[in-house]
């Protein structure tokens, strides 16, 4: 008994460490099926998480269209932009409503930010909005401090101008400029701008003003349609 | 050749309409209807070749600009432009059809400016050199493969066109 204990010692101790290591073993493949499980788990979990906050990021911008069409008081549709200009050059975007929707071409098109732009061709399903900043786009503005009407006009370098604003008139930078209403287009008080340079060059009677659009036209997902006539303001009374 | 065209030219406005919000700036997008118009002018010696070119031009003005006919004229005058180059010179290979891809472009951005604008403002025109060159250049880059694309769709679709050997040659 004495000869063959060492001989069971080394045994026990040899099938324990065999055990060991087995159920080592078992562990290990039972935890790598584990982590593979979490790993899917995760991937999921960051799936579902970007689509929440896509989601949330939607429903906040939708909120603040539906704010800004109660704000107007107008019939109004939202859109989303579906596409920009093809040639890259002129600037206008593809919107998803048309005709169906109650668009019509002349329309405006605004966003939270605030003026975009106008509708000059629609189709049944999707329209084209001329932007703000496009050269062949105005629009009846004037400044919120000083009250002092121009046209605000795009430039090809990708800026806004407010054309014929006489020489003598008050605008500085920094002033917020807005829609006057009178072009029967874009209803009244919607920012357009703020003033970034006033410079008086050469002889003519007119300031060159130049104005950052308060829209950044590269990030719009969503546009507001205003499909309702935009009530004029009274004329003004004469004098004397 | 009239329904490969009309695809293309649909795929290409399709491209060029939302290619832009990916990219930091829209000048990056290459303008591929003029690449193709290029190759109709460089190409093809049929009567229907001009009006395919046309109503490409014309397709491109419902996703372009805020005039109808800028495109059409300019689309067209960019077949007539190739079509003669190919007429009367060697140049049909795809070298040239690149530089002519390279002049349409900035035919198109500051020809189409100055017809819109209606010649009133001629000085502002110099604010668009950056991006239509910067523009012209993508295209003219993006051109090769546009041909080899026209080409090999060609091929397999069997269609037969008379200049592809001169072409060949001249590439």
């Amino acid at each position: 008994m004495q000869a063959v204990a060492p001989m069971q010692s080394a045994a026990a101790r040899l099938a324990d460490g065999g055990t060991g290591v087995i159920h080592d073993y078992l562990a290990l493949v039972g935890v790598q099926r584990e982590n593979a499980r979490l790993r899917a788990e995760l991937a999921r979990e960051e799936t579902q998480r970007a689509r929440l906050a896509e989601l949330e990021a939607e429903n906040r911008h939708l909120s603040d269209l539906l704010e800004l069409k109660q704000a107007l008081a107008l019939q109004s549709a939202a859109a989303d932009v579906i596409g920009a200009d093809a040639s890259g050059l002129a600037r206008t975007l593809v919107v998803d409503g048309g005709s169906d929707h109650g668009f019509e071409a002349g329309m405006a098109a605004l966003s939270t930010e605030g003026v975009v732009g106008k509708l000059i061709a629609v189709g049944p399903s999707s329209s084209r909005v001329l932007l703000i900043n496009d050269h062949n786009s105005a629009l009846d503005t004037f400044d919120q401090r000083s009250r002092v009407r121009g046209i605000v006009a795009g430039v090809v370098d990708d800026g806004l101008v407010m054309k014929y604003v006489d020489r003598s008139e008050d605008v500085k930078p920094g002033d917020t400029i807005v829609t006057s209403g009178l072009d029967g287009i874009f209803p009244r008080g919607l920012l357009v701008g703020e003033v970034t340079a006033v410079t008086r060059e050469g002889p003519g009677l007119f300031l060159t003003v130049e104005v950052a659009p308060a829209a950044d036209f590269r990030r719009l997902e969503q546009v507001l349609v205003v499909t309702q006539r935009i009530p004029q303001p009274p004329p003004a009374e004469p004098k004397g | 050749m009239v329904a490969l065209f009309a695809v293309l030219t649909l795929i290409a406005l399709a491209i060029q309409t939302t290619a832009s919000r990916w990219l930091p700036l829209s000048a990056l997008v290459p303008d591929l209807v003029l690449v193709l118009a290029v190759d109709l002018g460089l190409r093809h010696r049929r009567a229907l070749a001009p009006i395919i070119a046309f109503a490409m031009g014309y397709a491109m003005d419902s996703f372009s600009g805020s005039q109808v006919g800028v495109n059409t004229f300019v689309v067209t005058l960019t077949y007539l432009l190739a079509y003669e180059v190919a007429t009367h010179t060697s140049a049909t290979g795809t070298e040239s059809g690149a530089v002519l891809a390279f002049i349409a472009v900035l035919m198109q951005s500051l020809g189409g400016f100055l017809i819109s604008t209606q010649f009133r403002a001629p000085g502002q025109v110099w604010g668009l050199v950056p991006a239509a060159l910067l523009q012209a250049t993508v295209t003219a880059v993006i051109a090769a493969p546009v041909f080899a694309l026209t080409a090999g769709l060609k091929r397999i679709m069997g269609l037969s066109h008379q200049r592809s050997a001169r072409y060949s040659r001249g590439a």
